[in-house]
């Protein structure tokens, strides 16, 4: 297993330097690495490296927090895109941008107190461990901060596509700080595979775990979506994926995540940028498409194993 | 010495405890049985730091548990429980080294100790100790949570119905297991069996309760008697005697 390992993640840096070197140079213009004109220049480092940082950092977090969610709540469906948690990190952007429309800190920290109020709406519903009602919540919540965010008139202040260095910035500064912390706690979602009770009986709290998990996914997908905007399904693809690969062991899930989520977003983002240049196609809408087939592959198959208990 | 003292307890306003007094004597194996409702499990919760009573005291040599942190108490006692679900999939070894984390803690590296790997051993779990748990059959997955509540390094184990769903085999070898813990560890065992002969066979000491009262307390032949059955499960039956001791047979 442990080869396997090895050989996994790295195959997923080799194809995530190969993926940034080929968004680095493509796009509505054509540049090379080599020879560069100071447009060129201009091109890369003011246009693609922000985004390009964004989408690497994005993607490792969302997949960190659906790794999370699904800890937590212990459904292998769970994921902040899902379950409206983006949704309503999206919806408190726009109502702060409607005051402060270039305050772009107090933006992302709104986010990520509108995270947090969805995040807190849900735990109330934790007793459905049954992915199928769990998917009704969150689909529910999902729809009313959808709704409300474009009653306001929202055009999704912020995408993959307008990332500047200050949005990236943030994103990296807060990402990786919580992405670090995830890798140090990811012991801790593996004591979540056992019941509360025998946490308990074990001298340990499940209420802190779960609620310290959940904070750091909320986070991540709260600082993701204040910077690249609402995406979905990546947080249930690539941990899925990865226990596929890899198997169940959280330690291990939360490397690949942070690898494969940084590669595949980045992946999505530029070929939606450049399969219909100069139009583009945004990633999330992009992993709508992957993603929603994905997600009904793993209900079905997930269906066909039933629950697992000793 | 494991003990309730003048235990109140109720549930929704009724009253199942009254003034409870009782200890679990030391190094023996003590088997609660009683019928349906009669407050086992209760007893059981309260004894193991899941419940607390309303009034009265459960003391753990002379302190009371609710005193001392939850990780000193798993230090201590153990408990296996009658339904152990798990959510996701995990190893064997994984599973049971978690059984270090009242000593660990969640920074701790729980590989850190070697007890992990004594467990396994003394379990017969080494061949399957990479495997995954829901991988194995019914008897090696209670021996897996056994080897859990082991790696706690209990001197107090409490297993709730741990026969319950393996067949006549497994259940077996498992109370053997148990009595060779107990008589070789000195581990001070407390189990909660439904079926009587095997309180028969493999206790030193039965309590029968029935409706939140202890109705007898002693030797396993001297309470399982045909008097105390009918009273406490209203079923008729026939103690016999054999050279292996008593036998309940019923009508």
């Amino acid at each position: 297993m442990k080869k396997r390992t090895i050989f996994v993640n790295t195959l997923l840096i080799v194809l995530l330097i190969v993926t940034i070197a080929w968004a680095l140079t493509s796009g509505a213009s054509k540049t090379k690495l080599t020879d560069l004109s100071n447009q060129d220049l201009n091109i890369i480092l003011n246009i693609r490296l922000p985004r390009i940082c964004s989408a690497i950092i994005a993607g490792a977090a969302l997949s960190v927090a659906g790794l999370f969610f699904q800890a937590a709540f212990r459904n292998p469906i769970a994921e902040p895109g899902l379950m409206g948690v983006s949704a309503a990190a999206g919806l408190f952007q726009t109502l702060f941008a409607l005051v402060f429309p270039t305050f772009f800190i107090g933006k992302t920290l709104f986010a990520t107190f509108g995270a947090i109020v969805a995040f807190l709406i849900l735990i109330q519903f934790q007793k459905l461990l049954d992915p199928f009602r769990l998917i009704i919540v969150g689909v529910a919540l999902n729809a009313v901060f959808t709704g409300i965010s474009q009653i306001l008139g929202a055009n999704n202040s912020s995408s993959l596509a307008t990332s500047t260095w200050t949005s990236a910035l943030i994103l990296c500064i807060i990402g990786i700080i919580g992405l670090i912390v995830a890798l140090i706690l990811a012991e801790w979602a593996n004591y979540l595979k056992v019941s509360d009770k025998q946490l308990s009986s074990l001298g340990m709290s499940p209420k802190m775990i779960r609620l310290v998990l959940l904070l750091i996914g909320v986070i991540l997908a709260g600082v993701s979506t204040a910077s690249v905007g609402v995406i979905s399904f990546i947080g249930i693809i690539i941990p899925q994926v990865g226990r596929q690969l890899l198997g169940h062991d959280y330690q291990k899930l939360v490397t690949f995540s942070v690898l494969a989520g940084s590669w595949f977003l980045l992946l999505i983002d530029t070929i939606g940028r450049t399969i219909a240049a100069p139009n583009e196609i945004a990633a999330g809408v992009l992993l709508a498409i992957v993603g929603g087939p994905a997600m009904i592959g793993i209900l079905l198959s997930l269906n066909r194993k039933g629950k697992r208990h000793a | 010495m494991l003990s309730l003292e003048q235990v109140n307890f109720s549930y929704q306003n009724q009253q199942i405890f009254n003034e409870l007094t009782l200890a679990i004597a030391d190094n023996k194996i003590t088997t609660i049985v009683g019928p349906n409702g009669s407050g086992k499990s209760t007893l059981f919760k309260l004894l193991t730091r899941g419940i607390r009573p309303n009034t009265g005291r459960v003391l753990l040599d002379g302190k009371d548990i609710w005193k001392i942190s939850s990780r000193e108490f798993a230090q201590r006692v153990a408990l296996v429980h009658q339904k152990n679900e798990l959510f996701d999939e995990i190893k064997v070894r994984d599973l049971i080294k978690m059984g270090r984390l009242p000593y660990q803690g969640l920074m701790g590296n729980l590989d850190e100790s070697k007890k992990t790997d004594e467990i396994l051993a003394a379990l017969e779990l080494n061949s399957v100790k990479d495997k995954l748990v829901s991988e194995l059959s019914g008897g090696q997955q209670q021996r897996v949570w056994l080897g859990l509540s082991l790696a706690q390094e209990p001197e107090y184990l409490f297993l709730d119905e741990p026969t319950t769903y393996l067949d006549l085999h497994f259940q077996v070898q498992f109370l053997q297991l148990i009595k060779k813990l107990n008589r070789e560890n000195g581990l001070t065992i407390c189990m909660i069996l439904h079926d009587l002969n095997q309180a028969l066979r493999y206790s030193d000491q039965v309590i029968l309760v029935k409706d939140g009262e202890i109705e007898s307390k002693g030797l396993p032949e001297e309470v399982l008697t045909q008097d105390n059955i009918r009273d406490a499960f209203g079923i008729d039956c026939h103690v016999i005697e054999t050279e292996r001791g008593p036998i309940i047979e019923q009508f």
